[in-house]
């Protein structure tokens, strides 16, 4: 074992010739953290690949040696700056030799990225961005569309929020580019049927589906021939049907279609209503995902008439029946949070319609000057500069906001009634109009973020969006651009896109990707013996699965938290490089009798620690500092060895609740903590020894004064 | 289908003639009826002082049912089907309820094991005997009757108590029951007003505004009758029928009928067994469109 | 106006600890209970949003006192269509509950109880009701029903 320990520029006193063992060849430099430390480093590893890196906090450490496997002792940070002498410094070496001895090797992962073109999914505002970049940084990309054009709900939309610009505005120069540029192949009418493989290596089955219109030359003449008239979006069409995007060619609208066989007389080109349905498989080494929103189903609402009432209508199908000229409104009502922050329905805010609703009532009093509009709300969220909208409307549209969400909505003769109460004066109020606009909220799309086994129930899957491009995660393959995330406006939309471009292009640019986060290590056999699962719904990724009767770890979901080992009944479940054994290790090295052993969470209590350091202060030296990636990776045999070294107190600190890292690592902890209490008592230990409390990265204070009460210094006074 | 018939505090005393017919369907509709004569108040009226109370009283009550031996319970009154229904639950779904219940009924010697189904009387007819099968025992033909159908609010709420066996927000099996006679279920604007019966004691002026907004709405309607499951709901709209009238100077002449009489009118049962002479609006006029044999 | 001094913090935690009063915090006065309110449309002093932000600001005498806490129909017709899964009923009932152990019993309820203590139901059966179910065919009524009268001395209910 190679031992390097750093003075810190003569920061840390080290004696002449530390012994750590016969077996422990040690190194002293002076400023490890750099590249010459780095050299000298690799060039000290011989056949023993077993190191112990001991110097500054490993927040620094890891910039220059994150990707080799060490132990890392904090001993400058938490050493030196926290008073401890050359024998507290020494003890806490120990510490991480015992737990280098205990670990096994990481092996250093990597995947081939060996397909280099990239599937976007779904052609609307979102997927065109992605696909535009993705083409103009010269990747072969795959653009699929379910719906026979491109375009996704702007193409349905006439205008769009703050202003109200028409559609075209952003779509059709981005249609352009998107069908102009020859890396790009778009496949409409065309579903992602399966997806197998990972990061680097995608087979996924497309099928497309029959267009009908074979050959086009636009003559238009199929149109006033056909019998059908489907209702899109709230505006009827034809089942044969152009839009003005892309491809420049009709459609038939097969659910719609009789197959009457009128088009296919009067085309002078080719119509075939027999055209089959085309599979074919392709590979790629990226996906972005761009599948959008699906509107929330009106029809629930029974309250508001949602589905039975014509003139209560979605807020798409409402802007294209004023577009289309259908209807002229007089006086119209826009209920905003309809069916949204609703535990019967969608229990949280889609961020969006608050604009939609008012974007709605900005067209009626752009078209219709004369109209009388009224919204009621709950809460009005215009964030950032959307607050001009809410001010135009008040202002210059004359819009009435009533405070107040509506009880119920009925017709009465070809009007609608609308009951709320006006909150700001105190009044019940009844509204008679003639259309009432619900401006819902959104779900996601279930079915392909299944497909694609990404996380996600009810909820949209902003958890792992937000871990996608987290410094701290493994390499992923599967992006999430724009409303398929969850909720967004175009400008969002389009920014996210971009994002998830940038994240698959970092991914195909290179020929290997590397791992960075650790990842539990299954033994299979034990696992399949006990076959409980229980760690499956632990993880807050859903990186585990049973795939083939075996379980396992999606690398590239997992991040490395740990909650799913300490799940583990068997023991068969282990995180590597904080390896229950290895963690064990170097407690009982550094455990002694009255000390206070501290597992601190990497994220926010090993920080503070860190802190207190910076800050000099007055640290009980009984205080002995074992780094977890998560509270939630502390287990009961961790907290038994430390009490079994005759520790006085074991204390747990991780961020504070709601706040965790890994979502949920931190309540797992309360609960196993509330468990090991319980056992505690019940073995006559005073369950007050053990205790779990919240840090933030800065509160070295707050972590002085806990050590302090746990060590008997101070009585508690309950921070 | 064997019931304990729940008779609560108003019908036998106030609504005899909805008790009288409500036994008579029973009968010709093959539901049985048992009396069980330790029942008393369902305590929905106490739980405004103490709700704990109130949960004790509709507790009894099936205890009760369940020492004369019978499954089921049937109410007479809506809001003894929410009391008892919701109580029934509550035991029923939480043993800890369950046992703290019992120390309490124990004081008089009572037990209760969770044995009983409680549903309110239209619900029984609605639910176990069935549309088709009151159609199909129609004797007289009423087919030129207007109903205005006031399902009330305990009948079908809260939702999630009565296993949302109704649509809380369009109640259509009052109406579906009306159709079953023949006569027509008329639409009528705010049909799930409440009656106002609950705020009568505490502010009449406001329970009579409650019941006048109802009044106006189903006259206006052109129903020849308005039909009601709830001695409560009858009490409101029947009873002090005259004294809306003075109070706003208006002219209703409305008969508020029980569910059960315009069912016996249309299954045959003699008119003098339906007791319209005890109904304080006559329905004389909307008899006289009916030909009785 | 009410300084904060005047308030009752322990109001609203009171209040969530009774039956069915649980998610009263999670109300974001919407209104929808309001606007839903049958008794509210004809009596402006009753408003169950209102209520429920009296209730959480702490207001505890100015609604135990009050006359508007006795007039909540118990419809649930509010509570159907709560976006936040409030009881309001039986929030409304836990009040009058609380309005009534702090002895501002209304009368209308005070004779009810009496009622219930005599005769175990909210009327008397006089001896010519009865008489006069015999004569319709139905059967006599219980007089009296003791085991009421001991639930409610039991649980301290009282008029």
């Amino acid at each position: 074992m190679i031992l390097h320990i750093c003075t810190c520029k003569g920061l840390i006193d080290v004696p002449a010739s530390p012994d750590f063992g016969s077996d422990v060849t040690v190194e002293v430099s002076e400023c490890l953290c750099s590249k010459e430390g780095r050299a000298a480093v690799e060039a000290s590893l011989g056949d023993d690949r077993r190191l112990v890196l001991a110097g500054c906090t490993p927040r620094i450490l890891e910039r220059f040696f994150g990707d080799i496997d060490s132990e890392m002792v904090n001993i400058r940070e938490q050493g030196v700056f926290l008073g401890k002498g050359w024998d507290g410094i020494e003890t806490m070496i120990r510490g991480g030799i015992e737990r280098a001895r205990a670990a096994e090797p990481v092996e250093k992962r990597e995947r081939k990225i060996s397909k280099k073109s990239v599937l976007v999914i779904g052609a609307g505002v979102s997927g065109l961005e992605s696909a535009r970049w993705l083409g103009e940084m010269g990747h072969d990309v795959v653009l699929v569309e379910e719906d026979p054009f491109v375009g996704g709900t702007v193409a349905k939309l006439d205008r769009l929020y703050p202003e109200g610009t028409p559609n075209s505005h952003t779509l059709y120069p981005l249609v352009n580019q998107v069908a102009g540029n020859d890396h790009i192949k778009v496949m409409t009418n065309t579903r992602v049927e399966n997806v197998a493989g990972t990061v680097g290596d995608y087979r996924v089955t497309l099928r497309t589906s029959p267009r009908g219109v074979i050959e086009c030359v636009q003559c238009g003449k199929c149109v006033p021939v056909c019998p059908e008239s489907p209702v899109d979006h709230g505006v009827p069409r034809k089942a044969i049907f152009a839009q003005e995007t892309y491809p420049d060619e009709y459609a038939i609208d097969f659910e719609a279609c009789t197959r009457c066989g009128k088009c296919v007389e009067i085309c002078p080109a080719k119509i075939d209503l027999d055209e089959p349905a085309r599979e074919e498989e392709i590979a790629v080494g990226a996906i972005v995902v761009a599948t959008g929103l699906r509107n929330f189903p009106i029809a629930n609402l029974s309250a508001y008439g949602g589905g039975k009432i014509d003139r209560v209508m979605r807020a798409i199908d409402y802007e294209r029946q004023i577009a289309a000229g259908i209807i002229a409104p007089e006086k119209v009502l826009v209920v905003h949070c309809a069916g949204s922050r609703d535990d019967n329905y969608l229990p949280y805010c889609s961020r969006v319609c608050c604009l939609i609703g008012m974007k709605e009532a900005k067209l009626t009093k752009d078209r219709f000057p004369n109209a009388e509009v009224y919204l009621s709300y709950i809460d009005m969220r215009c964030y950032g500069q959307f607050e001009y909208l809410y001010r135009t409307l008040r202002d210059q549209a004359g819009v009435v906001f009533l405070e107040g969400r509506p009880s119920e909505i009925f017709e009465r003769g070809d009007r609608v009634v609308v009951r709320t109460e006006d909150i700001q004066s105190g009044e019940y109020l009844e509204l008679e109009v003639d259309y009432v606009v619900l401006a819902t909220g959104f779900e996601p799309d279930r079915e392909t973020l299944a497909m694609l086994g990404l996380p996600s129930d009810l909820d949209f899957p902003y958890g792992y969006t937000g871990t996608t491009l987290s410094p701290d995660s493994n390499p992923q393959g599967i992006f999430l651009a724009g409303a398929a995330a969850f909720p967004r406006g175009v400008l969002e939309s389009v920014e996210s896109a971009r994002e998830a471009a940038a994240g698959a292009h970092a991914v195909l640019s290179k020929d290997v990707v590397t791992f960075r986060t650790p990842v539990p290590r299954i033994e299979a056999e034990v696992c399949a013996s006990l076959h409980c699962r229980l760690c499956v719904p632990t993880c807050p990724y859903g990186a585990l699965s049973v795939v083939d009767e075996e379980m396992t770890v999606d690398e590239t979901l997992c991040m490395g938290c740990g909650i799913c080992s300490v799940t583990c009944p068997a023991g068969a479940n282990t995180l590597e490089a904080w390896e229950d054994e290895a963690i064990l290790a170097e407690v009982e090295a550094v455990a002694d009798e009255g000390s206070i052993v501290a597992f601190l969470c990497k994220w926010s209590a090993y920080n503070a620690a860190d802190r207190a350091g910076y800050d000099r202060l007055d640290m009980p030296s009984e205080l002995r500092v074992i780094r977890v990636p998560c509270t939630g990776r502390v287990d009961a045999t961790m907290v038994a060895g430390a009490f079994a070294r005759g520790a006085r107190g074991v204390l747990i600190g991780g961020c504070y609740p709601d706040s965790c890292h890994y979502r949920h690592g931190n309540t797992r902890a309360v609960s196993r903590v509330k468990l090991l209490q319980r056992f505690l008592s019940e073995l006559g230990v005073d369950e007050s020894r053990l205790r779990l409390e919240w840090f933030g990265s800065n509160e070295g204070q707050k972590l002085v004064s806990v050590v302090r009460e746990m060590s008997g210094e101070l009585a508690s006074v309950g921070v | 289908m064997e019931y304990a018939l729940f008779l609560g505090c108003t019908a036998p005393i106030r609504g005899k003639h909805y008790e009288s017919t409500a036994r008579k369907v029973c009968e010709i509709l093959g539901v049985d009826v048992v009396d069980v004569p330790d029942f008393a108040c369902c305590g929905f009226p106490l739980a405004n002082a103490s709700a704990e109370a109130a949960f004790l009283m509709a507790a009894r009550n099936l205890a009760a049912a369940e020492e004369k031996g019978v499954g089921a319970m049937m109410t007479l009154c809506s809001s003894c089907a929410a009391s008892q229904v919701h109580v029934n639950r509550e035991i029923r779904s939480n043993r800890k309820v369950m046992d703290r219940t019992n120390e309490a009924l124990a004081e008089f010697g009572k037990h209760y094991t969770g044995s009983i189904e409680v549903k309110h009387l239209a619900r029984v007819l609605w639910e176990d005997v069935g549309v088709d099968a009151i159609k199909a025992k129609v004797k007289r033909d009423l087919s030129s009757l207007k109903i205005a159908a006031h399902p009330g609010c305990h009948y079908v709420k809260p939702g999630e108590v009565h296993d949302c066996f109704d649509d809380v927000e369009d109640p259509k099996t009052l109406d579906e029951l009306v159709a079953a006679t023949g006569a027509t279920p008329v639409s009528y604007e705010d049909k799930k007003l409440c009656c106002g019966g609950a705020v009568l004691g505490f502010e009449e002026k406001t329970a009579l505004a409650m019941a006048k907004q109802k009044l106006d709405l189903v006259k206006a309607s052109g129903a020849d009758a308005m039909v009601s499951i709830c001695p409560f709901c009858s009490v409101m709209y029947e009873a002090n029928q005259g004294k809306i009238e003075e109070a706003y100077d208006v002219e209703y002449g409305m008969p508020v009928l029980y569910y059960t009489q315009l069912l016996g009118l249309a299954l045959g049962v003699p008119e003098k067994e339906l007791w319209f002479r005890m109904n304080s609006v006559k329905p004389s006029e909307m008899l006289a469109k009916v030909v009785i044999e | 106006m009410i300084t904060e001094r005047e308030l009752d913090k322990k109001f609203g935690l009171e209040v969530a600890d009774r039956y069915g009063g649980e998610a009263i915090r999670r109300c974001f006065s919407c209104g929808t209970c309001a606007a839903s309110c049958p008794v509210g449309r004809f009596d402006s002093r009753f408003n169950p949003r209102r209520t429920i932000r009296m209730v959480l600001l702490g207001m505890r005498d100015q609604v135990l006192k009050s006359d508007f806490v006795w007039l909540c129909a118990g419809c649930h017709t509010c509570s159907e269509r709560c976006p936040q899964g409030v009881h309001i009923p039986d929030i409304m009932t836990a009040l009058k509950n609380m309005a009534t152990e702090a002895g501002y019993t209304h009368p209308t309820l005070a004779k009810q109880i009496d009622l219930l203590k005599d005769f175990g139901r909210v009327f008397e059966v006089e001896e010519y009701d009865n008489k006069r179910r015999v004569k319709m065919g139905l059967p006599e009524l219980k007089l009296r029903c003791e085991e009421v009268k001991i639930i409610l001395d039991k649980l301290g209910v009282n008029s």
